[in-house]
């Protein structure tokens, strides 16, 4: 008689199906942050609706693993590994579902700069954009991988998202400063840089949580002694 | 003096504790200290030395023909295998609660009076029985009935009986091994609240096959596989985030 093996036990497959979830909302945000910022630099009017409808699915991703979660914890009562895995997958849900409305909020004010002149470029702004990207993603393969190392270089990473901000911010104020007509814009351009900023937390936030989820210890604001 | 994971000075001590029947090894080498006034819970597959290891800490193994213990248990320092030392005194101070209510075909009087009886303290026996009954929720419903036979009782209230019957001697000590497996759900309930509510009065060593069961009572959790201890500590750590792969894979129910 052959050796029956199963493919998993329930909860691992209730556990595939959430880090599935996860997968799928993260990756939409890394589109949405994407098609927000090349919206911006091309000046596209169709970007911000295309960024709003993409959110949408993100935000019933986010109603569908709560729903899944709570099942999860009412039938499998997880412990160990598994209970940090739900715990992380939960807050990681809703740190995506954040990155995504930060993700709108680019949107909006890239329609709103429209009505302005064009702001002389503001690499900072690009740069940014990729590196939230990245420290996004990253965040996730650490996750999928249980990899403490590139999650702390992803919370490592966020100094560099701050300091674009910064050098961003004072190149615009001397935009607005030297230009009356781009004050507007410039008060939007730096609304954007606020939200990459805020894009970045929120990954690194992830990233904390898988060190977690890894080694069962929090690294948040310095870490417990 | 050799201090316990909590902090609280030790009990009981098992020091490089082995024990095999007819030759088959059920325990090896495990020490462990159970701290003063804990619940300590022992958690682990069948056949991992759950119940060998609580019953080491009251010489109940030397019962069973072809027991054979090495290494030291101590019982506030003193080792109870030590000439001089009687078996029947070290089972008075460490009680034990066994999985299915042991009860005889008495009434409930003489079924809490026994052991009082048997180690003669049988002054002020009645008030012993009806302060043991009252510490485990049931005088107030059968005081009146105490002629009545043990074995009319609902199956919780008996095997809270057999906890009354063991807290009549006032031990320092309590070993539950498995006090909960023939109850259903509701009897289940009781005994745990019964359990929690004597935490502190008495030092607890509580074997179980209900993780959830020693997640809710136990301050203290022991994991034993194959009848080694794989590791102890603090039950919130070992719950959310045990040290060793074994554990990992008893809580998480994936066995490779």
């Amino acid at each position: 008689m052959s050796d029956r093996r199963f493919a998993s036990s329930p909860s691992e497959a209730a556990l595939d199906r959430l880090q599935r979830i996860l997968l799928d909302m993260a990756g939409r945000a890394e589109d949405l942050v994407r098609m927000a910022v090349q919206g911006l630099r091309e000046r596209d009017p169709n970007a911000p609706k295309l960024v709003r409808r993409a959110d949408d699915r993100i935000d019933e991703l986010e109603v569908e693993m709560d729903e899944r979660v709570i099942e999860f914890l009412a039938l499998q009562h997880p412990l160990a590994g598994d209970l940090r895995l739900v715990f992380v997958a939960l807050k990681a849900s809703n740190d995506v579902e954040r990155i995504g409305d930060h993700a709108v909020n680019v949107a909006k004010a890239s329609r709103r700069m429209l009505a302005h002149p064009p702001l002389p470029e503001v690499t900072e702004a690009w740069e940014m954009g990729g590196q939230v990207r990245r420290m996004l993603s990253s965040a996730l393969d650490a996750m999928v991988n249980r990899d403490a190392e590139l999650a702390r270089r992803v919370v490592a990473e966020d100094d560099r998202v701050d300091d674009l901000r910064n050098s961003g911010t004072r190149i615009i104020v001397s935009y607005m400063l030297e230009q009356p007509r781009y004050i507007s814009p410039g008060q939007e351009m730096i609304l954007v840089l606020q939200n990459l900023e805020r894009i970045g937390d929120l990954a690194t936030n992830i990233a904390e949580d898988v060190v977690l989820l890894v080694e069962g210890r929090s690294i948040k604001h310095g870490g417990r002694a | 003096m050799n201090r316990s994971a909590s902090g609280r000075s030790p009990v009981l001590v098992a020091e490089d504790l082995s024990v095999s029947f007819a030759g088959k090894v059920a325990l090896e080498g495990v020490s462990l200290a159970i701290p003063r006034g804990c619940l300590t819970a022992l958690i682990g597959p069948e056949g991992g030395g759950k119940s060998t290891l609580l019953r080491s800490f009251n010489r109940l193994n030397e019962l069973t023909p072809g027991a054979v213990t090495a290494g030291i248990v101590r019982l506030n320092g003193v080792d109870i295998h030590q000439g001089g030392v009687d078996a029947a005194t070290v089972r008075r101070k460490v009680g034990m609660v066994f999985p299915e209510a042991t009860l005889f075909p008495r009434s409930i009087f003489d079924n809490v009076a026994f052991g009082l009886r048997a180690s003669g303290q049988v002054e002020e026996l009645h008030n012993r029985i009806e302060e043991a009954l009252t510490t485990v929720g049931l005088w107030s419903g059968i005081a009146d009935t105490l002629d009545a036979r043990a074995l009319s009782l609902a199956p919780g209230d008996r095997q809270r009986l057999c906890f009354a019957r063991t807290l009549a001697l006032r031990p320092e000590v309590l070993l539950l091994d498995e006090p909960t497996t023939a109850l259903d759900s509701a009897a289940t309930a009781r005994i745990e609240s019964l359990v929690h509510g004597l935490k502190g009065d008495y030092t607890i060593v509580l074997a179980t096959s209900g993780r959830r069961q020693a997640a809710r009572l136990s301050e203290l959790t022991a994991y034993l596989e194959g009848g080694e201890l794989v590791e102890h500590g603090p039950t919130e750590t070992i719950f959310t985030n045990p040290r060793d792969a074994r554990t990992e894979s008893y809580l998480t129910g994936r066995f490779r």
